[in-house]
């Protein structure tokens, strides 16, 4: 009998965000689908459904045609689904083995782990995956890539029906991809559902035969393989309208003198990386997730050590021993994740503006209230921030909101910003507030201040920059102005070695 | 925002349940009570008598819980300052205020090892403070007073403990008043006091955006060791003597009473005002139960259920909020496409 | 390695030697114990380490033991007895061992329940007035002429009840643990007085003669409690190392998501640890109980957080996920032995406090030092891969 796996009509709601809406997907089994989509497309909320960590709003998931209401993730592995989580769920403290049979322990009479067994069926993975670690090793003291075949083999070990793979290859090296794909490859002959979620288009057009797209939590289209090509891919992925998102930025041509130069810089992360950044320049940094470009910015930023190298700032030498120094020179740092390192959560937005200038707001002893409300005030209407006070909890808002807070925060008149330094500011960020942002980042181009963008979404960082440097492995791979850049040469540079 | 939505507010918070719970026990004690005594002047200074010490460890373990630590040595660090008081005034050649320097000094020893256990040893607060309160200054007690309790005899001193002002008001009440005032103000107003909301909520954010985590907490360790320290030193100014206990058995019901105010653990949020009313109600519920003559032993009991209530009335206003909040926004999602 | 191996040798062999030469003839017994013990040491050392440089296997399994927590504790075991022993000799004497571990059992018990709990990422506050309430629950219950049988059954299923209480209330209610336990330890403590009127209620000799017994029965030298300390050790090291629960609690305390995700439920194993404090802190006062000939509602109190320094102290981590019952063994010993050790030196009441916080810092900071260079062995493992 063929398997079948449907998603009926599934809505699923966060606060502030419509995370899946009204989809219905079927795959067969013997077959790897490809689930495709910008990043906030939905893509994961879908995986965690299946996998019984959420539960839908409305709709519901059909296995062999049986529906299935899922509430927890065990109901799920019972039903023979087994999802890779693109972070990896591992359990650093203990052993691979029982990690792999994490939960599946072998007991022998009398209730004892059988432990010999439990080596000998680790061992037998290991070998299909052709590993170098041993069932007994740790798995806090393994590398990343190796940590994330552990993560798959969990999956694999339980032989399920269904098995979901959300960016499986991220952190793996060109080795265990082949290892990998030739291992989906025999679950695909014997006939299991696999699920497979990636941004990378080779693979794409490498393993999988069917591809559905999602956009903004909505099903786009689906498309067999074989019968499309990139450009439409692309097309179904990013929508109509973005083209017309970025042609309709004003951009800022008036590019200046030499603000920023850095030099042979090497962390413990980052190796010899030298680039310059002008006034009123837009400075794109490609590469996959994992290539060095938050931790070289978190360097020149002074959040992080630096081992050797150069920082000029408009000519001078600086060596920033804190975020603080950085800041008061006049660098400031938009971080990846806005809500474990860029907001504090449990504060207003008026709190999250005003925190850098603190010691400029206060008027002998006391805080100046009036002045740190105007400074509120101004940045909410300039940035058109939607929130009906300034006292608004910043965990309330909207992925956008809360990034227009943060840019607030380094753009006020009280700050005196010639560095931007944005790390995927537009995560998570719904189109229409991609848009306003693509355009604040020229207008600040256009006062003169320089901007880093890191951004990992291709279109993004071609469309918007002036100039782009791909890196990979902590190391600089290439630099295009944006009139050479294509995504096939960002992509090919991103992950050549 | 208008007054309607400000009343809204209020009372949806956090200090408008702890008014609430207050009023209730003040209406029961007060109807209850022999002749109403309860709301008498004696009987209310009587109260604010026995918050003192409690304030000045509430006050010190806030800052810390509010800056996402907690500290449970400044009891014990008070009995620590307490004996090495009474030690230094016994021979009657050092100077009171020599002495009372010489204790904050201590005091603040005491918490820098607190910070430098947390903050270069990355131990959690919680360990780290009870190894250095319970062994620590608890031995240092021990030692610095031989196991005796050394009487005090100092004029000035045993002026601190007793005196009244105008004959009711205890000076002690006056200076704890003071302190949870200057404090509050501290906390509410000063670009200081929303450093430690800021780094309490969310530590590498703050220092992303040019703030300073460690100092603060290196700062906050030390304010509270001394806190601890002066506490100890109004107990010896109040028995009169150093004592081996001390304040030791303060250390903990200073941690629940300020959870009861509502900062919770984590950091980043509640008032030194919520902290005020749980040490308040806290005590005014004690004093009420020995007023009505019920047993000490059945207050322990009460404090405990008590304490458990606020937690469960603070999980239900949470989950209710939940609750609502999250249709909600769905509701507008959809208003908005 | 190969010549610091033989330089061990050729320490090692004259100073065995010698040792032994003198430990017969002369009589010199701390100078010659020691040379011995110096001897031993230093010779297998070197034995090993030639060996090691020949053989890759070898080499591994002395790195594999040396790499673990409880080979740091049992060397720093040896080298506090060794000087307590150097400082006075009545240190190693049968009396003063059984002293040592007539005084550990409470602390063991409550420090094996609470290990568990903080294993899986828990910490119960509640343990030492549990204990208290439940010897003044078994004194009550036999001044009421209850069977003794009877009466321990009913006192553990106090324990048991206990614990589920705290489980209502950090799993259902998502109390913060620290706190609630806090508070039902509060309301124990009072109740425990109510109870008695903070007086002691002695259990009849006469009357129950074999409860009493379990206190004081010594089997060989040591009493029985140290053997049901010694016995609970081992079943909850092998329930810990060896079965699917065990293993489970390591997962639910390390990473309570995964554990989650891989369909295991975190609750319902930390409602278990609960109950399991609960009722080994019941036993704990009921045994202590039997010892004291009489229920107290000061007993046991405090002595909770000596189990749960005892834990950290053998290696188990207050942040959950790790941690193992022989560190916990050892850490009892530890910290018993050395706050014997000091009173043996003669050393003021006073500066044993000091000194036990020390000794429990200095665990803490070891903790650190080596989670640090294992996190950059860790960062070096990567940048090699």
């Amino acid at each position: 009998m063929e398997r079948t796996l449907e998603f009926v009509n599934i809505s699923k709601a966060f606060p502030g965000v419509q995370a899946l809406n009204d989809v219905s997907v079927q795959v067969k089994g013997g077959r790897v689908s490809a689930l495709m989509g910008e990043n906030g497309a939905g893509k994961s909320t879908l995986l965690k459904i299946l996998s019984g960590d959420y539960v839908p709003d409305g709709g519901c998931v059909r296995i062999n045609g049986e529906e299935k209401n899922f509430t927890s993730p065990y109901q799920s592995i019972k039903a023979s689904v087994s999802v890779i989580y693109q972070e990896r769920q591992l359990l650093n403290a203990m052993s691979v083995m029982e990690n792999v049979f994490i939960d599946d322990l072998h007991e022998s009479k009398f209730g004892f782990l059988n432990k010999s067994e439990l080596r000998r069926k680790t061992q037998e993975i290991i070998d299909s995956f052709e590993l170098p670690v041993k069932p007994s090793d740790i798995v806090g003291h393994l590398s990343i890539a190796h940590q994330q075949m552990i993560e798959i083999m969990k999956a694999y070990r339980r032989d399920s029906d269904i098995i979901a793979f959300d960016e499986p290859t991220a952190p793996l090296t060109d080795r265990e991809i082949a290892v990998l794909f030739r291992l989906i490859g025999k679950l695909k002959e014997r006939g299991k559902i696999i699920l497979y979620v990636s941004h990378r288009m080779a693979e794409i057009f490498q393993i999988t035969d069917d591809i559905v797209v999602l956009k903004d939590g909505q099903l786009v289209t689906t498309f067999e393989t074989s019968q499309t090509n990139e450009a439409e891919l692309v097309k179904a992925m990013v929508g109509r309208d973005i083209g017309d998102t970025y042609a309709g930025i004003r951009r800022n041509d008036k590019i200046g003198d030499t603000l920023l130069e850095v030099k042979n810089l090497v962390t413990e992360d980052i190796n010899n990386v030298s680039f310059t950044l002008r006034r009123g320049e837009v400075l794109g940094f490609a590469g996959l997730v994992g290539a060095g470009r938050t931790e070289l910015m978190r360097a020149v930023f002074g959040a992080d050590p630096v081992i050797s190298g150069d920082i000029l700032l408009e000519g001078k030498s600086v060596n920033f021993k804190s975020p603080k120094e950085a800041i008061d020179s006049g660098i400031a740092l938009c971080p990846e994740d806005r809500k474990t390192q860029g907001l504090v959560l449990s504060r207003s937005i008026r709190d999250n503006i005003s925190m850098p200038v603190l010691p400029k707001l206060s008027k002998r002893l006391f805080m100046d209230t009036k002045a740190e409300e105007s400074l509120a005030a101004s940045a909410i209407s300039k940035f058109a921030i939607k929130t009906p006070t300034a006292e608004k909890l910043t965990l309330e808002l909207s992925g956008g909101n809360q990034q227009k807070v943060i840019l607030g925060r380094w753009t006020s008149n009280l700050m005196d910003t010639k560095i931007l330094i944005l790390d995927e500011p537009t995560k998570g960020i719904d189109v229409g507030a991609k848009a306003e942002i693509y355009q604040l980042i020229h207008d600040f181009a256009s006062q003169g201040i320089g901007v880093i963008l890191i951004s990992s979404e291709l279109t993004e960082v071609l469309n918007v920059s002036d100039y782009i440097i791909v890196m990979r492995s902590g190391r600089i791979t290439g630099r295009l102005s944006r009139h050479e850049a294509t995504e096939e040469r960002v992509i090919e540079l991103s992950m050549m070695d | 925002m208008d007054i309607a939505g400000i009343a809204k507010k209020f009372i949806k918070g956090k200090t408008f349940s702890l008014l609430c719970m207050l009023m209730l026990i003040i209406v029961f004690f007060w109807y209850f009570s022999p002749n109403h005594s309860f709301l008498s002047v004696t009987n209310i200074v009587i109260i604010l008598n026995s918050m003192v010490l409690f304030i000045l460890f509430a006050v010190a373990v806030s800052m810390l819980i509010i800056s996402g630590e907690v500290d449970l040595s400044p009891g014990f660090i008070g009995t620590a300052a307490g004996a090495t008081m009474a030690a230094l005034l016994e021979g009657g050649t050092v100077p009171w205020f020599v002495a009372v320097i010489i204790c904050l000094l201590m005091g603040i020893g005491f918490g820098l090892i607190n910070a430098v256990l947390v903050n270069k040893f990355r131990i959690q607060s919680f360990i780290a403070t009870l190894a250095v309160g319970t062994f620590l200054a608890r031995g240092f007690s021990f030692i610095v007073s031989g196991g005796r309790a050394i009487p005090v005899r100092d004029p000035v001193i045993s002026w601190l403990g007793t005196a009244r002002i105008g004959d009711v008001v205890p000076v002690t009440v006056l200076i704890s008043l003071a302190i949870i005032l200057v404090y509050g103000t501290i906390l509410s107003k000063t670009k200081f006091g929303r450093g430690v909301y800021l780094c309490g909520g969310n530590r590498e954010a703050a220092r992303l955006a040019g703030l300073n985590p460690k100092k603060l907490s290196y700062l906050l360790f030390a304010n509270s060791g001394m806190l601890g320290a002066l506490a100890g030193i109004l107990f010896v100014a109040r028995i009169r003597s150093g004592n081996l206990d001390g304040t030791n058995a303060f250390s903990f019901p200073a941690v629940t009473a300020v959870i009861f105010g509502g900062i919770s653990f984590g950091g980043g949020s509640g008032k030194m005002l919520g902290c005020f009313l749980g040490l308040l109600i806290i005590n005014a519920f004690n004093n009420g139960l020995t007023i009505m003559r019920v047993s000490p032993f059945w207050q322990d009991v009460a404090s405990g259920l008590l304490l458990l209530l606020a937690l469960t009335l603070d999980y239900i206003s949470t989950r209710r909020a939940n609750r609502a909040s999250i249709p909600k926004s769905a509701r507008r999602l959809k208003q908005e496409g | 390695m190969l010549i610091v191996g033989v330089i061990l040798i050729v320490l090692g062999v004259p100073a065995l030697i010698v040792g032994l030469a003198t430990l017969l003839t002369v009589g010199n017994y701390s100078l010659s114990v020691s040379l011995v013990i110096f001897g031993v040491i230093a010779l297998g050392l070197g034995v090993l380490s030639v060996l090691s440089n020949r053989r890759e296997n070898i080499r591994r399994a002395i790195r594999k033991v040396v790499g673990k927590k409880e080979f740091t504790l049992i060397v720093v075991l040896a080298v506090i007895v060794y000087i307590f022993w150097m400082i006075n000799h009545n240190y190693i004497t049968l009396f003063n061992v059984r002293n040592i571990f007539n005084a550990a059992f409470v602390m063991g018990t409550l420090a094996i329940g609470g290990a568990c709990l903080l294993i899986g990422g828990k910490i119960d506050l509640s343990a030492g007035s549990t204990g208290m309430m439940a010897g003044v629950i078994i004194a009550m219950l036999l001044g009421m002429g209850i069977h003794w049988i009877t009466a321990l059954i009913i006192t553990l299923v106090f324990g048991a009840v206990t614990g589920l209480i705290n489980a209502f209330f950090v799993n259902g209610m998502n109390f913060v643990p620290f706190i609630s336990t806090l508070a039902v330890s509060s309301v124990y403590g009072g109740l425990a007085r109510v109870m008695t009127n903070a007086q002691n209620i002695p259990i009849s000799s006469q009357e129950h003669p074999v409860f009493l017994a379990l206190g004081s029965t010594n089997i060989g030298v040591f009493p029985l409690p140290f053997f049901i300390t010694i016995i609970l050790l081992i079943v909850y090291g092998v329930i810990l190392s060896s079965t699917k629960f065990g293993r489970r609690v390591y997962m639910v305390g390390g990473n309570s998501t995964a554990a989650r995700l891989a369909g295991i439920n975190p609750k319902k194993i930390t409602t278990l640890l609960f109950v399991n404090n609960g009722v080994l802190a019941s036993l704990a006062g009921i045994l202590m109980a039997a010892r004291m000939h009489s229920g107290s509602p000061s007993a046991i109190l405090g002595s909770d957080l000596d189990g749960y320094t005892a834990a950290i102290l053998g290696g188990v981590a207050f942040v959950g996920g790790s941690g193992s019952m022989l560190g916990v063994f050892i850490g009892i010993v530890l910290l018993s032995s050395f706050q014997n050790g000091l009173v043996v030196t003669g050393l003021g009441a006073y500066y044993r406090v000091i000194a036990s916080g020390l000794l429990l810092i200095a665990a803490l900071i070891l903790d650190y030092f080596r989670e640090n260079s294992r996190i950059r062995a860790l960062r070096k493992a990567r940048h090699d891969s």
